[in-house]
């Protein structure tokens, strides 16, 4: 009995003082910590090891994961913040999270970081987004690094197969979807599940007819007939993608069940990767079909941004300046797409032919056809009216009339 | 009558194979997706036997610092089951067994905290751990898990203590043992079951928490496996969903619980059902 509890006693005892030395090493606070997405952790650390930064500037940085979901890296970085701490020195922000972030008064000003030469290695279509997106009473709160264009791709192959041009407006791409559409394949398919999916190809085609989704004006009535037409009037469209994500998309192009759709830069990879699948001549990207007023693409974008908890703001300047430098930016786009943007200096840089992705990036841009984000001041609960609405009505639930009137009443009442 | 018994049981079986195919559909559809290629994980129609592999867990470990993120939930949850249980049978047998004025609103109102929103304490308790430098350390989050532990704790073993016949205390007391002595030999082996119960009830709660790893760590020092869904959520872009990596995260997760609960499951039960000496 008392060899038992001996036994018992010890164990509490030696997991007690495991516990407690594990953790009594005081580690140093002195790195300048960056937080940025998983898929970038890489990226980042190869692009400060390849360019020297810490010996050319004395800085030590920890590259760590910041969570990807919204919800459980608002709730990290809030109770943080307002304990007047901050888990990350540098953040790269998405555009949702960085309107967030600026209204609730937590960015450093990162205009003195430049002067106004600076921004002549943007493109006009860039300026326009930084303003927007990444500007609030007057302060600039994050400095983006890339700039996520949508594009439009299609089956080469199959439409050379059946004679077919690529389709150039709304029209012809009911045109061309009708002989495209057989028992086995789909002409046109995207992701529209609610919960940020729905609403990316709700803006596009509603900017694409002239408007902001936000406004729950004629431009997104004429967006969302479009959608339904394609997929009830018509049927080129699957009702299934009513519950797909953007993976479940690219895998149905993959395996030969759509042949066109809008999607992110992702893709490219994605495409590619599929080694038995993919082949030069099976995946051609072409300017998107235009709408009833233009034949737009918006982009989303990451940046670097600073919260004003950190106590090393000065370091962390040092670092978004060499990460967006004139002098860097090239050098990077050239590691890794996840830097790549039509700024002057990569485009000139850069070597698109070696690229895909370069190479469109470059197309989009001379085109003039990529335009800012469709922006609103709560940009996500503006979003979640706009995709339940139109998941709504392109479910059969409510009518276009009954989308228009509930759409004004729920973003007054966001407004107010 | 014997017809009418019949049909009963077969209902009664009926139900209860509906109740578990619902509770373990989800369950298998977990282990399927980790163990599916994901290449094969969207196909058309859904394909119910792919070709298994154990690629996921490969590509898992190489996504996330999978070692050091089991390595800290483990001492995260032991620590704090061990503060927690510790704490809670000190506290449940003085409140069980010494009588003083305003001990039973004490009790209450230790209980009462249980009814507070996890988020509604997270800033102050970050403060309280800024102060203490335990901020994105393991101590810290035992610290504070161990605390939000007790209340349940103190509540359930307050009881069973008092199904200790106290005069069996009284009987060591007078063979000449201290209080350690009455605790260990006879309070403890009495209340076995209902402490493997808590444990393991703090256990699963510690394992599965997410809130304060989340919040109250940042680094690869004292981050959980929990967190690491938020980390592998949008593990190769910022679009895609790796899927097959959440499943398998969660197959992580889940087996030692399961494996935990099998082994102890005679304990929890009588724990739970009777909570008599044994």
């Amino acid at each position: 009995m008392l060899k038992r509890k001996s036994k018992f006693l010890l164990t509490l005892v030696v997991l007690s003082i495991l516990l407690v030395s594990v953790n009594m090493v005081v580690f140093a606070a002195e790195e300048l910590i960056v937080g940025v997405g998983g898929w970038a952790v890489e990226p980042t650390k190869q692009a400060l090891e390849e360019l020297n930064f810490t010996e050319k500037t004395g800085i030590e940085v920890t590259v760590t994961t910041r969570p990807g979901s919204p919800p459980e890296f608002i709730s990290q970085m809030t109770s943080s913040i307002l304990g007047g701490q901050t888990p990350y020195d540098v953040i790269d922000l998405e555009d949702d999270a960085a309107i967030n972030f600026s209204r609730s008064g937590w960015l450093v000003d990162l205009d003195p970081i430049y002067d106004d030469q600076f921004w002549d290695d943007w493109t006009p279509g860039m300026l326009e987004m930084v303003e927007t997106w990444n500007r609030h009473e007057g302060e600039l709160f994050r400095i983006p690094h890339n700039y996520e264009t949508q594009y439009f791709f299609y089956r080469k192959d199959i439409l050379e197969e059946k004679g077919l041009e690529v389709p150039q407006t709304w029209e012809e791409m009911v045109e061309v979807g009708k002989e495209l559409t057989t028992d086995e394949m789909y002409a046109v398919s995207d992701g529209l599940a609610k919960g940020g999916y729905i609403g990316v190809y709700v803006s596009y085609l509603t900017q694409q007819a002239g408007g902001n989704p936000f406004d729950f004006g004629p431009a997104l009535r004429e967006s969302l007939q479009f959608i339904h037409d394609m997929i009830y009037e018509h049927e080129i469209f699957p009702s299934s993608a009513l519950n797909k994500d953007f993976d479940q998309v690219n895998n149905d192009f993959v395996n030969d069940r759509v042949a066109m759709m809008r999607m992110w830069p992702y893709f490219f990879d994605y495409q590619e990767s599929q080694e038995d699948w993919y082949s030069e001549d099976k995946v051609g990207v072409a300017l998107p079909p235009k709408g009833p007023e233009s034949r737009d693409t918006f982009v989303a974008s990451w940046g670097w941004a600073i919260p004003n908890t950190s106590d090393k703001i000065d370091e962390a300047k040092t670092f978004i300046e060499f990460m967006t430098s004139v002098e860097n930016a090239p050098e990077l786009a050239k590691m890794s797409t996840w830097f790549l943007s039509p700024r002057h200096s990569i485009m000139e840089e850069i070597d698109v032919e070696e690229s895909r992705l370069a190479s469109n990036l470059k197309k989009y841009s001379d085109a003039g056809v990529i335009s800012s984000r469709p922006f609103h001041s709560n940009f996500r609960q503006a979003s979640s009216i706009v995709e339940e609405l139109a998941s709504a009505y392109l479910t059969n639930q409510i009518s276009l009339d009954e989308v228009m009137e509930r759409g004004k009443e729920q973003m007054q009442a966001l407004e107010e | 009558m014997k017809f009418r018994s019949t049909r009963n049981k077969i209902l009664l079986y009926f139900g209860i194979a509906v109740f578990v195919f619902i509770i373990l559909v989800p369950i298998y559809w977990l282990f399927l997706t980790a163990l599916t290629p994901r290449t094969q994980l969207f196909s058309v129609p859904p394909n119910y036997f792919p070709d298994f592999t154990l690629q996921n867990f490969r590509n898992l470990i190489d996504q996330v610092p999978f070692l050091a993120y089991l390595t800290n939930s483990i001492l995260f949850a032991f620590g704090a089951i061990i503060l927690s249980v510790i704490l809670s049978f000190l506290a449940a047998y003085g409140f069980a067994r010494i009588e003083v004025p305003g001990s039973n609103f004490l009790l209450f109102a230790l209980v009462l905290t249980m009814a507070i929103p996890e988020i509604v304490t997270v800033v102050p308790l970050f403060q309280v751990l800024r102060n203490l430098n335990m901020i994105d350390t393991i101590r810290g989050l035992v610290m504070v898990m161990g605390s939000v532990l007790v209340p349940f704790s103190v509540w359930v073993l307050v009881t069973f203590v008092k199904r200790v016949p106290v005069e069996m205390e009284e009987a060591a007391i007078v063979d000449g043992a201290n209080l350690p002595q009455v605790l260990f030999y006879i309070v403890i082996p009495a209340m076995k079951p209902s402490l493997v119960t808590v444990t393991i009830i703090n256990f699963i709660n510690a394992w599965n928490n997410l809130l304060y790893p989340l919040v109250f760590s940042s680094s690869v020092r004292a981050k959980t496996l929990t967190v690491s869904i938020t980390e592998i959520f949008q593990a190769r872009t910022p679009y895609g969903r790796p899927w097959e990596l959440i499943s398998t995260l969660g197959v992580t997760m889940v087996v030692p619980m399961i494996i935990l609960v099998f082994v102890a499951q005679r304990g929890i039960v009588s724990g739970l059902t009777s909570g008599s000496l044994d």
